[in-house]
């Protein structure tokens, strides 16, 4: 049975507009490589995100999801397959049929958390996977709130270092990424916070707001409408170079503190078995989607780095950081 | 416990259960750890639930004894609450606000052998249906699950069963992929992958 | 300083009366609506389902158009709650209650025609509202975890409401509900409970699945139990339009659904199925027709289906305030903002003030095209109910499958709405009520996470439930509660003696 496109519907809500890139999309890339009959025209794409719809992740793939969509000329639908702290979705891309079909976000560094913590039941690893690429990335960074007395890291971290396991910090989830960047920092650093979790990323925005903790840690865009209408302060970004939406935030390295850069860079892989003009041709239509100036201007919008990095390139830097945080995330885990 | 009739015995095995599943709910989530550095630890509610329910259990089978011993010869519910005296207008509006009438129950009527092989029927279907989904795909499963609801409880004739489940399985797998394109899972045998199901 | 008040409001509504506007806040709703009477097809799915459908629209059209999805989904879900007793979501628990009761009589038309009145006047007030509460909406967040703990605490107290009339078997059902809600990785120490290893258990069981098997799930069984005809007659649809007196009747539970839903909205997690089933409960408290309740009051679809609009509004506050998504739905349109190259937040009023006074104004439009959409509608809606029972149960059956399984895209989901479908039939079948378990699945989570929160942030100093006036006014509330339930039906009791013996209710009064 053949599916017809999904552009029926579109069509039917007068969102004509889609309709014409689609088709100008398809007749515009479609090269006479090995891979030319891949995707057949009229197939559809699954964009699996590992979380809830409104999350940063599921944001990201939405804006991409059209300019891949014109280019591949074949349906790209965004799927959100949540639970499990992202193992659930993983799983289900690790499992998928490696035809192309079916690809999605393997972040690194943050994956590196789902699978080598064995309590997750996660059934894959580095190896179930093929990267594509990483279009954007998104700094990490500590903020407080706009009332705090620490008015820079190191007044921060030195109160933590005064009194161990008093100063809160917030995190969008237990296990997540907040919280293992947290485990990680007072692993490196030798400090001990007071790690509280809350439900979502925007309750932990609404507590640093409110006060109701001392800083929070997390990806820049979740902070960045605070940020801008001063509701919050950024103290730092975890990383070697300045945000260039933060150029006046001093990154952690420059205050004085050896960490290694948290940026967390939005991969999308296919599963490893997928053939590799298919894997080619995918690059090659997201790196192009990642390029598309509307694309660029809303992925700035929502305070997010656009920037391209190949699938080798992707696949060497999740080697490196797996070898770098294996035995932090061992340890622990050994600790708990 | 002579006059042990099948709604009563059911009252009895729900009580039991509760009383059983909450106690070992109990000891499990205590096994959680019930503090914490801080605080509580992740036993503390689950601990508090499980008891609430064996509480619970145990209060419903009291209830039940005193029943069974005061009219043993009439049939007997777990409800001792004797019917309320019907509501009148004219009664004062202080005691309307401090009287809570709680008499939403539905009236179960209790099945019979059939009906209690028709809840099988369906619930034994879906349980399949969602068991072999991965394997026969949406198709064959919503059609063998709609065929049997249709033919065994709704005592349809078996090719109007099988016309309507065809029907509605294709119609709605329709809906889902090209409407709302949204995919529906599809056979793991290769054979019936194949045939497009 | 943000400007925010009636004049801009204005301003919004003027841009909002173009006919190109107008046109997709009406193919909103209608897609909305069509998507949403799918079961487990919620307004959050909904919304995040037909995104694409906005591809290519300026920022201003799409998110009309997805706010309209938005009203149009969870309007969509009360419409199989009256017909099916399915709830579509979490937040149209309460109006099955007394919404299918009325269907079961022939009266399906006048509650679908009442809910969708009664949401017309939640989302207005939720709007004046918004406008004359969002310059203070940063109070909200006063409410940190040990206030919102309490919260949900004085949230168990509902439970007396529904009850039914035999405390063992209410007791039984709510700890049943508790239990099942520590089911997944507890949220303070991340051990995982009950979930035999599976990573589908880890976040615990789905509300919707669990619900719509509870309620939607043992209806059909308790039917087909009957015969192959399921209830005596195909239920006769008498009258479309409620009369007069139901009109009468919905009047004041609409205003005070609305202003119970339009507060609970602001908090932190604005948890919308509790907050209908409290404006449920407060109706039961309040209504002479007391004993009508669960038998087909129409007070009982007005309060929730008011309060369950009023929320959806004011819940949208904290994110044009502060950028603050609070719930899951926001979150979503939050998602749609960024996506539109909109950022949420106090800025929107600043860089872009016409675009975020014409979706605000687009809320009340929304549910005006919604409630003209529906009264004629509520005719085709009805039809289903003139299906025969034994067509009807398959495409329930097949209905809730599909739906149940799309909630995540796992058969995993059927299995546990089959599993809530089962105990819900022997529940039924022993008269153990349904809606306590309802209530403590809902509240369980938040009663746990929000005490453990308050605990890892006072580390260990139970005394945070005593700090600030919010909390000792919630404090003294929920006491005030407790003591009157407790003695309540002593003073009834010996009232109602008094009463027999005829004393004038003129000395009562004295």
């Amino acid at each position: 049975m053949k599916k017809l496109t999904a552009l029926t519907t579109t069509a039917l809500a007068a969102s004509i507009a889609l309709a014409l890139t689609g088709c100008g999309g398809q007749g515009g890339s479609t090269s006479t490589t090995a891979a030319a009959d891949f995707p057949k025209a009229g197939s559809t794409l699954e964009w699996i995100v590992p979380g809830a719809p409104g999350a940063a992740n599921d944001t990201l793939a939405r804006i991409m999801a059209p300019a891949v969509q014109a280019d591949l000329g074949a349906t790209v639908n965004v799927v959100n397959k949540e639970g499990g702290s992202q193992v659930i979705g993983l799983n289900y891309l690790a499992q998928s049929k490696p035809n192309g079909l079916t690809f999605g976000y393997t972040n690194v560094p943050s994956i590196l958390g789902r699978y080598l913590d064995p309590s997750k039941k996660a059934a894959f690893d580095r190896s179930s996977f093929t990267p594509v690429g990483s279009f954007a990335s998104n700094d990490v960074i500590i903020g407080v709130n706009k009332d705090s007395k620490y008015k820079t890291i190191k007044e921060l971290f030195d109160a933590v270092k005064a009194e161990p396991g008093k100063i809160t910090a917030g995190t969008d989830s237990r296990a997540g990424d907040d919280h293992i960047f947290l485990r990680i920092l007072e692993k490196e650093l030798d400090l001990d916070f007071n790690i509280v979790h809350y439900g979502s990323g925007g309750d932990k925005v609404a507590a640093l707001v409110s006060g109701e903790i001392d800083f929070a840690i997390g990806g820049v865009s979740s902070f960045f409408g605070q940020y801008k209408s001063g509701d919050i302060k950024i103290l730092t970004v975890i990383d070697d170079e300045a945000s260039s939406f933060l150029p006046e935030v001093p990154t952690l390295e420059s205050a004085g503190y050896d960490v290694e850069p948290m940026t967390n860079n939005f991969a999308v892989s296919v599963p490893s078995k997928t053939p590799k003009e298919v894997v080619a041709r995918l690059e090659s239509a997201l790196k192009k989607a990642s390029e598309d100036p509307t694309v660029q201007e809303k992925l700035k919008g929502a305070a997010t780095q656009s920037d391209w990095v190949s699938g080798s390139d992707i696949s060497a830097l999740w080697e490196k950081r797996e070898q770098q945080m294996k035995p932090v995330i061992d340890e622990l885990l050994q600790q708990q | 416990m002579q006059n042990l009739n099948a709604p009563v015995a059911l009252e009895w095995a729900v009580a039991a259960a509760a009383t059983a599943g909450g106690t070992s709910m109990a000891i499990v989530g205590a096994g959680y750890g019930l503090t914490n550095t801080s605080g509580v630890g992740a036993g503390f509610f689950p601990t508090a639930a499980g008891m609430l329910m064996a509480l619970a259990g145990v209060l419903w089978a009291l209830q039940l004894a005193a029943s069974h011993r005061t009219s043993a010869a009439a049939p007997v519910t777990g409800d001792t609450v004797e019917s309320l005296p019907p509501h009148h207008e004219s009664e004062s509006a202080l005691v309307a606000l401090l009287d809570d009438d709680n008499s939403e129950e539905p009236e179960a009527d209790f099945p019979d052998r059939q009906g209690w092989a028709r809840v099988g029927i369906i619930a034994a279907a879906i349980l399949l249906a969602a068991l072999l989904l991965p394997l026969l795909g949406y198709t064959l499963v919503m059609t063998l699950m709609l065929g049997t609801i249709l033919f065994f409880v709704s005592k349809r004739k078996l090719w109007i069963s099988a016309l309507v489940a065809v029907g509605s399985a294709l119609a709605s797998r329709l809906v889902f992929e090209v409407w709302l394109g949204t995919a529906l899972p599809t056979a793991s045998i290769d054979f019936l992958a194949g045939l497009g199901l | 300083m943000i400007n925010i008040g009636f004049d801009q409001l204005l301003g919004g509504l003027a841009t909002v009366f173009t006919p190109e506007h107008l046109l997709f806040a009406l193919l909103g709703c209608v897609l909305g609506m069509l998507v949403g009477v799918l079961p487990g097809f919620g307004p959050a799915a909904a919304v995040s389902l037909l995104i694409p459908v906005t591809f290519g629209l300026d920022a201003t059209s799409a998110i009309i158009m997805l706010a309209a999805i938005l009203y149009g989904a969870a309007y969509g879900g009360t419409t199989t709650a009256v017909l099916l007793r399915i709830p579509g979501e979490a937040s149209s628990i309460a109006t099955t209650l007394d919404g299918y009761q009325m269907a079961k009589k022939g009266r399906g038309g006048p509650a679908l025609v009442i809910a969708a009145l009664a949401s017309f006047v939640g989302g207005l007030i939720g709007v004046v509202g918004f406008v004359v509460v969002a310059p203070f909406s940063r109070l909200a967040l006063e409410f940190g975890a040990p206030e919102l703990f309490l919260v949900s605490l004085l949230g168990f107290a509902l439970i007396t409401s529904f009850a039914g009339n035999n405390p063992a078997k209410a007791l039984l059902s709510a700890a049943a509900g508790l239990a099942i809600a520590t089911v997944g990785v507890d949220s303070g120490v991340g051990i995982a409970r009950f979930t035999f290893d599976m990573p589908e258990l880890f976040d615990g069981l789905g509300l919707v699945a669990v619900v719509m098997g509870i309620f939607g799930l043992s209806e059909v069984l308790g039917q087909a139990q009957k015969g192959p005809l399921g209830v005596p007659s195909p239920l006769k649809v008498a009258r479309l339009m409620p009369t007069r007196t139901d009109l009468r009747r919905s009047a004041f539970p609409s205003l005070r659904g609305s202003l119970i839903g339009f507060f609970m909205g602001l908090l932190p997690g604005s948890p919308g199925a509790a907050t209908s089933l409290a404006s449920y409960a407060a109706e039961k408290k309040l209504s002479k027709h007391r004993h009508e309740f669960g038998k087909g009051a129409v007070e009982g679809i007005a309060g929730p289906e008011s309060a369950n609009n009023a929320l959806a509004v004011s819940s949208m506050i904290p994110l044009f305030t502060l950028g603050i998504p609070t719930s899951a739905t926001v979150a979503i349109m939050a998602g749609a903002f960024t996506m539109n190259g909109l950022i949420p937040g106090p800025l929107l009023f600043r860089d872009n003030p016409d675009v975020a006074w014409a979706i605000i104004a687009s809320l009340i439009v929304g549910n005006l095209i919604l409630l003209l959409l529906n009264v004629p509608l509520a005719r085709v809606w009805i039809t289903v109910l003139k299906v025969p029972f034994h067509y009807l149960m398959a495409a329930i059956l097949a209905f809730m499958f599909l739906g149940t399984y799309s909630i995540n895209g796992s058969p995993f989901d059927i299995l546990i709405m089959l599993g809530a479908g089962v105990l819900g039939y022997i529940f039924q079948l022993v008269k153990v009520p349904l809606t306590p378990l309802v209530l403590g699945l809902i509240l369980g989570p938040l009663l746990e996470e929000n005490f453990q929160r308050s605990l890892a942030l006072s580390r260990g100093d139970y005394g945070v439930f005593l700090q600030g006036p919010i909390s000792l006014t919630l404090l003294a509330v929920i006491t005030a509660a407790v003591l009157f339930g407790a003695v309540r039906p002593l003073i009834a009791s010996m009232l109602k003696k008094k009463s027999r013996t005829a004393i004038a209710p003129k000395e009562l009064a004295k």
